[in-house]
């Protein structure tokens, strides 16, 4: 009887113990998943981000096109300034554009990592390769918005034809 | 009363050892755990050193790539001074004019031509005309680079979400 009864206490106790021990992987678990989720969202958000200013990029571009086809029958009143905002402006867009070349299909090459990542469940990983793209999409959002920039001085120049003042080239 | 007192003394030791166990795995897996906290921190110090990583070869790769198309500019123009001035010899303005029966590519080529042969030297040619056009033309890459720098994105079901997995 006492034996069955040391039996029954030693069978609780270690019971018990491997319930706590689970139960605090559970929240660690918890814990690395909530982290995922985490950045995973801030991926979400930084590419929308990234659509709006493509978006934006997209329209001045348009604007920009417009306001050329106006410049070209016009071609008489561009001033020096004009001229020069022109050539610099050139340059600038032709680096942007050479410079996303050397950044496409960085971000899409991810997909394959993810996929596996996920079905072996390793969470660590998965943060990771967010952090990875999180930086990616702020670098492409930094280039864009320099794109947008040199736009805007670009339209305000050109929609000054005729007019030579102020410097539009800084 | 002496075996009791041992058994249960044992009993004891066993159990708290068991314990101890587990809390000392706990503490090591919790310093382990990368909390959101901890992930935000670490993804902040990881940014700096990860945009280094990632930014520094592609941006050497792109100063190779400009420097690379500098020198060809650079040959292209010499050889295209070359070009505009064995145009202007081998090819009459009529029929440059004239010749309407070529491809989409040949027409292109044309175009540029057309501005090359009308004038009788390079100097006469309008660099404003010129300039105007390669800002337009280079518009015109950017709009379609946007496009591929939109689909270069994850695909909707890579993002991770509170239901997912």
């Amino acid at each position: 009887m006492r034996k069955i009864s040391w039996m029954i206490i030693m069978v609780m106790l270690i019971t018990s113990t491997t319930v706590v021990a689970q139960n605090q992987q559970r929240p660690r678990e918890n814990r690395i998943r909530s982290a995922v989720v985490m950045t995973s969202r801030e991926v979400g958000q930084s590419r929308m981000v990234v659509k709006n200013v493509i978006r934006t990029s997209r329209e001045k571009t348009k604007i920009v096109q417009e306001e050329l086809k106006g410049v070209q029958s016009n071609l008489d009143s561009l001033t020096p300034e004009q001229l020069a905002l022109i050539k610099k402006s050139i340059q600038e867009i032709r680096s942007f554009k050479e410079g996303s070349d050397v950044y496409l299909g960085r971000i899409i090459a991810y997909d394959s990592s993810i996929r596996k990542a996920r079905e072996d469940k390793d969470y660590e990983t998965l943060i990771q390769v967010y952090n990875e793209i999180l930086v990616l999409q702020k670098h492409r959002i930094k280039r864009l918005n320099d794109y947008n920039n040199l736009l805007d001085r670009l339209i305000k120049g050109l929609s000054n034809i005729g007019g030579s003042d102020g410097d539009f080239t800084s | 009363m002496k075996k009791r007192i041992v058994s249960l003394s044992l009993l004891i030791g066993l159990a708290s050892l068991l314990l101890v166990g587990c809390t000392g795995r706990q503490v090591t897996k919790v310093i382990e755990t990368p909390t959101h906290d901890l992930a935000t921190k670490e993804m902040a110090l990881r940014d700096e050193a990860d945009e280094t990583d990632l930014i520094n070869p592609i941006e050497q790769e792109e100063t190779n790539k400009r420097a690379e198309d500098d020198s060809i500019k650079q040959y292209e123009s010499v050889e295209n001074e070359d070009t505009t001035d064995s145009l202007k010899v081998e090819v009459p303005e009529e029929v440059v004019e004239g010749d309407d029966s070529q491809t989409d590519e040949v027409n292109e080529d044309k175009e540029e031509t057309v501005i090359v042969a009308k004038s009788e030297n390079l100097e006469e040619i309008d660099e404003r005309a010129l300039m105007l056009k390669e800002l337009d033309a280079l518009l015109e890459d950017v709009l379609t680079k946007l496009d591929a720098v939109e689909e270069d994105d994850l695909s909707d079901d890579n993002l991770f979400d509170e239901g997912g997995d």
